[in-house]
């Protein structure tokens, strides 16, 4: 399976989206990234702390210690009001690049 | 809301950086544990799942700096964001900000200066090594009998007892032998003598210092050696070393000073070696830049003046070992001190002498105690000034506050956090407190110069390192921070407890107690109630002092002191050449009358006899002068009986002169012309004259009685020698002519010092006069702020009282009333502040008491003047306000509701 290289800061958002269906530790959600792009993509781990790290700060997403399943403690991740808006916008933009890049990419002329 | 959220989690990275690390440790360590336990559930042993999982992840080190980065990055922003913030908030009210950093920076400068002299002048410690080892020592006693000389500092304490630091030469030496098992004893001799330059002499300060100095002291050599070294050549010349400041000034750096010579004073010195630069010698405020040994001055008339047991000269020092107490050093001093007076030929009595050990990490300090006082009383001031600046910033930091409220309940509606609402005005403060302290830092570091000239003249002198350093620094910032954060805290806390049903109350703010801002401005007053009463005490002090009679021709006398020590003339060599200059003067067109004397009036040093007197029971102490011929004619002096005369010499019948005082004591049954008297001698003196009283002293002492002798009884003139000439008009013109006079005659002889009486006048309360000057001007800024305080605070109760007022006003309350209510307010507060501030006043008044003349700190009309003062300017400053609420126009008043 090839990897595809995330374009700048797509990793950001990807992690907002996770989250957005409820908190989630570092780990599950580089699970999540693989399972929901049907293992399309593949989160190099460690770089998704850096990326959770600088979104705390900037107050997208809060933090707290917890407990996983297997009874293990993890920090788990959750969105704020803030992190809940800037998904959305986040989740246009993208849209309205992507649709973009398609329709210039099947012109037909 | 986001900058408030950021706020918050930059004080928690504040809090917790040690904590945030382990946290992101232990959350990677749980993410590897996790990758781990999954793969080894797809089948791989645990070791190679651990290494499997630390592959997938990455450098883990790399990562773990890369998120302290975005913490970094974070804080720095943050700070810069809130700082732009708060910046462009204070900027769009300018003047609110120009008059908060201008108020504090000012009095922050005023007491950033002080405390820079202070701190210069005896709060830090000597530059040598181990500081906290140097000990001094002082003598002490109850009483003492007999002649004395005491050629240093010393003081009476509050219990009467007598205290100095200098030793007898040879007891010095006998405490350095008898203490040498338990401390290093080193001591100095501070001596002034000239050098030539190519611009005339100079006149160089130095000190004479034990052999063991520098070593004891702690100090080493730069170049060269140090004067201690044992393996000195003993047929060699006098050995001195020069400080790095004197031999850049006087070689230049380029040459090497090691082995030239140097004439200083009447001797020719080798330089040996150069102090480090920045070396300070232990004795306060001495520049000396030469330093000899005592044990080579062997010559007889330096042996002569300091071999005597009860000539006290030496600056006694020591350097204790290790565990020595401070009481050992004690017991063991002050029984070697107690032999000094064993010799008999010593003739002095010190009845109950002991020895007092003191902290020498600063030098022997009763110099520096009796100069630090008056700093310590301005410091007092400034600090009072600055505590008015305060809490009149503290009331307009309250204002605008409330201007606030507005917005930042709004703020808090939206969700923000009481912690993020007191930030926001935390910030300001900040700012504030930072550019208060940068303009107080340049405030001290303009105003540090002139402030040490103005408070002393001879300020030049001093060896202060003055300028920026980082306690300075640290001083300035420190004070403004603690400032802005004590006095701007309450609006702060204020804010944090806004909620959204404040936002009801709409943009009139209403009064929300105002307690605080009463409280400020009662502060204010009553603090400035004291600063008046000093300035204006001090003030009639000053000018009480300007109008004591001192007997004496101001104006039209000059005083001219000799010196002679660039030359080596004997004492008949030295008289002939006293009696040229003084007949030289004589001859000067205006010059009316000439004399000599060996004391100088007003010079607060005295020199006086204790003796008995047939008649009288109490033992007499009088100050003796020797004076020439013409002195009483000179110096304007109405004597009754005859002047010394040419044929009074020293051959025939011993004459005196006596002051009124004098003669009353001696002679209470009246009539002293013509009875003898013999002074404490063994001859017995006719006194040929009674005079006036004259201030010999100085201006504020108690008279004491005074005896004249001629000159010609005694050889003391030409060690002190001063030449008095009476002009015809202003004597300040004769001083170039005389100058030029005493070159030309004999250019080996230098003029030491040359006043007119009236200049020694002033100068005798110069200390006075400047504490006046700086009092008054720190009164009127506290008056000032005071008064702009009350203003701003009854102006907020008449813009919060609009619609109460209108409405009274609608209801037919005349004017006149109307003001009145808030003219009673004002006052009341003004009263309530003064009333705190009398007794406050009157006791501070009591600490300064040393410097009143003629005036109490509770002079009932002082009082009474001050007080009617403060009820003026509150009146005027309430006036204002009181007159808009007057104008205010019902329709305007409901519109407000």
């Amino acid at each position: 399976m090839k990897k595809i290289d995330f374009p700048q800061g797509t990793l950001e958002m990807l992690i907002l989206r996770v989250l957005s269906n409820g908190s989630n530790h570092g780990f599950g959600i580089a699970q999540k990234i693989h399972v929901l792009s049907k293992q399309v993509l593949s989160v190099e781990e460690g770089s998704m702390y850096p990326a959770l790290h600088r979104m705390h700060e900037r107050g997208w997403i809060k933090s707290e210690w917890g407990v996983t399943e297997n009874k293990r403690r993890a920090k788990y991740y959750k969105l704020t009001s803030i992190g809940k808006k800037r998904l959305g916008e986040e989740r246009v933009s993208w849209e309205t690049l992507a649709n973009a890049i398609g329709d210039v990419l099947n012109a037909s002329s | 809301m986001e900058t408030i959220q950021r706020i918050r989690n930059w004080f928690k990275a504040l809090m917790s950086g040690r904590a945030k690390n382990a946290d992101l440790s232990e959350e990677i360590e749980s993410h590897l544990e996790m990758r781990t336990e999954m793969l080894v559930k797809e089948g791989l042993c645990p070791e190679e799942a651990r290494r499997e999982a630390m592959k997938g992840f990455g450098n883990v080190e790399y990562l773990k700096e890369e998120c302290r980065d975005s913490w970094r990055v974070r804080f720095m922003e943050n700070v810069l964001r809130n700082v732009r913030i708060a910046l462009r908030r204070l900027s769009k009210s300018l003047g609110f900000t120009v008059f908060c950093v201008a108020t504090l920076g000012l009095t922050v400068g005023a007491t950033t200066s002080i405390f820079g002299l202070l701190d210069a002048a005896i709060l830090r410690s000597l530059p040598v090594e181990n500081p906290e080892d140097l000990r001094v020592l002082c003598w002490q006693t109850s009483r003492r009998q007999g002649d004395t000389s005491i050629m240093g500092s010393d003081r009476r304490l509050e219990s009467g007892i007598h205290e100095a630091a200098v030793f007898p030469l040879a007891n010095f030496v006998e405490l350095q032998d008898g203490l040498e098992d338990i401390a290093d004893v080193f001591g100095y001799l501070p001596q002034g003598g000239s050098i030539p330059t190519g611009g005339g002499p100079a006149m160089i300060q130095g000190l004479l210092v034990s052999d063991n100095f520098f070593e004891a002291y702690g100090a080493r050599s730069f170049l060269g050696r140090t004067t201690d070294t044992k393996k000195r050549d003993q047929s060699a010349g006098l050995d001195a070393m020069i400080t790095h400041r004197f031999w850049e000034r006087i070689f230049g750096l380029d040459t090497n000073p090691i082995g030239q010579t140097v004439s200083w004073g009447t001797r020719l010195y080798t330089i040996v070696g150069v102090l480090p630069p920045g070396f300070q010698n232990p004795h306060p405020g001495n520049e000396a830049d030469i330093y000899a040994l005592l044990s080579q001055r062997k010559e007889r008339d330096f042996l002569d003046r300091y071999s005597k047991r009860n000539v006290f000269a030496i600056y006694t020092m020591a350097r204790i070992r290790a565990g020595v107490t401070d009481r050992l050093l004690k017991t063991r001093a002050a029984a070697i001190f107690a032999r000094n007076f064993e010799f008999d030929n010593v003739g002095v009595v010190f009845e109950n002498p002991d020895i007092a050990i003191k902290d020498g990490s600063r030098g022997p300090l009763i110099d520096r105690e009796t100069r630090a006082k008056p700093l310590w009383n301005i410091f007092a001031v400034a600090g009072i000034a600055l505590l008015v600046a305060c809490s009149n910033l503290g009331s307009f930091l309250l204002l605008r506050g409330d201007s606030r409220r507005y917005e930042l309940a709004t703020y808090a509606a939206l969700g923000a956090r009481r912690i993020q609402l007191a930030g926001s005005i935390v910030w300001e403060l900040v700012i504030l407190a930072f550019l208060g302290g940068s303009v107080g830092l340049m405030v001290a570091g303009f105003g540090q110069g002139p402030l040490l000239e103005y408070l002393d003249q001879n300020a030049s002198r001093y060896n202060i390192n003055l300028g920026y350093d980082f306690r300075i620094a640290g001083f300035s910032f420190g004070v403004a921070a603690i400032a802005m954060l004590v006095f701007g805290m309450a609006p702060a806390i204020k804010a944090s407890r806004l909620n959204a049903a404040d936002l009801r109350q709409g943009r009139t703010v209403k009064s929300g107690g105002g307690t605080l801002g009463k409280v400020f401005t009662v502060l204010q007053f009553s603090l400035a109630v004291p600063l008046a009463i000093g300035a204006t005490i001090l003030a009639k002090s000053v000018h009480s002092l300007s109008e004591v009679e001192t007997g004496y021709d101001h104006e039209r006398t000059l005083m001219t002191r000799i010196g002679f020590d660039r030359t080596n003339y004997n004492s008949e060599q030295k008289e002939e050449a006293l009696n040229r200059i003084q007949d030289a003067i004589a001859r000067l067109p205006g010059v009316i009358s000439t004399t000599v004397s060996d004391r100088m009036p007003l010079s607060q040093s005295n020199s006086n006899r204790g003796f008995s007197h047939p008649g009288v029971d109490e033992k007499i102490t009088i100050n003796t002068q020797n004076v020439g011929d013409d002195y009483f004619e000179t110096m304007g002096i109405r004597v009754d009986g005859r002047y010394f005369q040419p044929t009074d010499t020293g051959d025939s019948q011993p004459v005196a002169i006596i002051d009124k005082r004098a003669a009353s004591l001696l002679f209470p049954e009246g009539q002293a012309l013509g009875k003898t008297c013999q002074f404490g001698s063994d001859q017995d003196y006719l006194i040929i004259g009674v005079c006036e009283n004259t201030t010999y002293l100085s201006i504020r002492g108690d008279a004491e009685p005074t005896v004249y002798f001629s000159v010609r009884d005694n050889d003391r003139i030409v060690k002190r020698s001063f030449v008095f000439a009476r002009t015809e008009g202003d004597a300040g013109v004769m001083r170039p002519k005389i100058r030029a006079l005493v070159n030309e005659l004999d250019s080996n002889i230098s003029i030491r010092g040359m006043s007119t009486i009236g200049d020694l006048f002033e100068r005798s309360f110069h200390r006075e006069r400047t504490f006046a000057s700086l009092c008054v001007i720190m009164a009127s800024i506290a008056v000032l702020l005071a008064c702009i305080g009350l203003f701003g605070s009854i102006a907020k109760q008449v813009s919060q009282r609009t619609g109460e007022i209108g409405i009274r006003m609608a209801l037919g309350a005349s004017a006149k009333v109307v003001s009145n209510s808030i003219l009673k307010g004002a006052l009341k507060l003004s009263l309530i502040g003064c009333l705190v501030g009398f007794p406050v006043a009157i006791f501070s008044g009591s600490l300064i008491e040393d410097l009143l003349f003629g005036i109490t700190p509770g002079d009932p009309l002082n009082i009474l003047l001050v007080f009617a003062f403060f009820v003026a300017v509150t009146l005027l400053a309430a006036w204002m306000p009181a007159n808009r609420a007057t104008r205010i126009h019902p329709s305007v008043a409901l519109r407000a509701e």
